[in-house]
């Protein structure tokens, strides 16, 4: 995997390779094709390209050769390692691949998952199941993350009777979705519901309506949506910005205007705070404080400042209450 | 005299329809800015339901679905992104009348958002971004839709870690629209 890119970016390049990675697993090829070529290294040298071309054209013996070479070279270069295990792997050589397989980790090839999960491979074919799981737990500890290869690849068919398999697709399953378990992206986690909202805060704010906010994006983002019943909805979508640090809201409302946030939780609230320029060329600066004053009762109140913090005017003072905890109209059995 | 007192009358009846049916238009227009104004259709030949032929994929594979929609009274272009793995994308897409620029805040499944702006020209969207990714690595974006025909749209993502000297293909998709 080539780090030069974002996270984002990998992970759309990762779903490219998976989407490569299935095509030689899907309908029987599972078996057939021999497993896929790891990225090229960058430069590619013209050894390498030339033992990738025998790989690819399924020459065994003449493309072991060709990558032993580029180790014995360099013995630092995994990729050469991981190929030379892999070459082993398909010719049935198991043991040997996974020494090699081991090579290619101790010399740091990237993504480190790819050498134990080949590891877990070779000892699935040699029948020995309790190092096949270890190697795949290795491999999940590592960040592998392909539910389609564990749940499509035959080596692992005596190994998905076992109940240690379901074990290791959860923790699969977590290693694709870093959101549901980091704590970082639930501190907004109280919000979350279905929210009959009045405004006490000020008479030119939003009035009455009705609020639904739910985790999208495996937990990554909250969508907010404010519904008052005269119309005049509004989206927000709320995230954590990981790198900057940062909760970050972007607020759409069907007039097509476009307000964005950044803040912080702090001190048990969502802290909101952003800069706007009135019509009257002013200066504005605006927060939002979102916070629980106990179960199923929350509170987002929204202030506004012109002269740097020293004055501010509340622009809406907003009560939610959970729609399951609203009294009941009279007569309803 | 009687055809006169008609005439004005017919006048008066047709004004007062005529201004009363303008003042209604104005008011649809005032309460849905976003339907009827073109700088926010400009990017509806994005809307729909799609298949994505992407570019380095092998043949035989599950193509990745994606659902294009207009929201909130047509404010928002909401796209949401379904690769048969499962890890999800969806991206806000709004006309920001301040600014004058499109932007595009796109969220993936490992929960980096990424904000793109830009604006149509030619017919295509033309995104920009620039942002620190995790590994605190300065990343440069480029990303135009270019429809190609009424049922096709392609996408293409660059990125630059070197300031924008070197591009390298980050994403490359055929959208055909689903029958």
């Amino acid at each position: 995997m080539n780090f030069r890119f974002s996270s984002q970016l990998v992970r759309k390049m990762a779903i490219v390779c998976s989407v490569a990675t299935l095509t030689l697993f899907s309908s029987g090829a599972w078996a057939q094709a021999p497993s896929p070529l790891p990225a090229a290294s960058s430069p590619q040298s013209v050894a390498e390209k030339e033992a990738d071309a025998l790989y690819a054209a399924q020459k065994w013996p003449e493309a072991l050769k060709a990558y032993e070479a580029i180790a014995a070279a360099n013995p630092k270069d995994a990729r050469a390692w991981l190929q030379i295990g892999t070459v082993l792997f398909e010719t049935r050589k198991h043991a040997q691949a996974v020494e090699m397989f081991a090579k290619a980790e101790a010399n740091g090839f990237q993504p480190p998952f790819l050498p134990p999960f080949r590891q877990a491979r070779s000892w699935a074919r040699a029948g020995e199941k309790d190092k096949a799981f270890v190697a795949l737990n290795r491999s999940v500890d590592a960040g592998f993350a392909n539910l389609q290869a564990l749940r499509n690849i035959p080596d692992f068919a005596a190994l998905r009777e076992d109940p240690r398999f379901a074990g290791v697709l959860a923790r699969a399953n977590e290693n694709g979705k870093p959101c549901l378990k980091d704590p970082a992206y639930h501190v907004f986690d109280f919000w979350i519901g279905e929210w009959n909202v009045t405004n006490s805060g000020s008479p030119h704010g939003p009035g009455d309506a009705t609020n639904e906010i739910h985790p999208i994006l495996d937990h990554c983002a909250l969508l907010e949506n404010w519904a008052p019943p005269g119309g005049g909805d509004g989206k927000g979508v709320h995230t954590y910005n990981a790198a900057a640090k940062q909760w970050e809201q972007f607020w759409v409302t069907s007039t097509g205007s476009v307000v964005k946030f950044t803040g912080e939780f702090k001190d048990g609230e969502m802290q909101y705070f952003n800069e706007t320029t009135l019509p009257s060329g002013q200066v504005a600066k605006r927060r939002t404080r979102i916070y629980p004053l106990g179960p199923g009762h929350v509170r987002q109140f929204g202030e506004q400042t012109t002269d740097s913090g020293k004055t501010w005017t509340v622009l809406y003072d907003l009560d939610y209450v959970l729609k399951s905890n609203a009294p009941q109209p009279k007569g309803t059995p | 005299m009687i055809r006169t007192l008609t005439r004005s009358v017919f006048i008066l009846l047709c004004t007062m329809i005529l201004s009363s049916g303008l003042a209604a238009q104005q008011a649809k227009r005032n309460a849905s800015p976003c339907e009827s104004n073109p700088k926010y259709r400009e990017f509806d030949f994005w809307v729909g339901e799609w298949d994505v032929e992407v570019v380095g994929a092998a043949a035989g594979t599950i193509k990745p679905r994606s659902s294009i929609q207009r929201l909130v009274n047509g404010c928002v272009i909401l796209e949401n992104w379904m690769p048969p793995n499962g890890n999800e994308g969806k991206s806000f897409n709004i006309f920001d009348p301040v600014t004058g620029k499109w932007e595009q805040l796109w969220m993936g499944s490992n929960g980096m958002p990424i904000h793109f702006y830009g604006g149509v020209s030619n017919g295509s969207m033309h995104y920009t971004a620039e942002f620190i990714d995790q590994k605190g690595v300065k990343q440069h974006g480029k990303m135009t839709y270019t429809p190609l025909g009424p049922d096709r749209v392609r996408q293409l993502w660059e990125s630059s870690t070197d300031g924008g000297k070197t591009w390298t293909v980050a994403f490359d998709g055929t959208y055909v629209r689903r029958k």
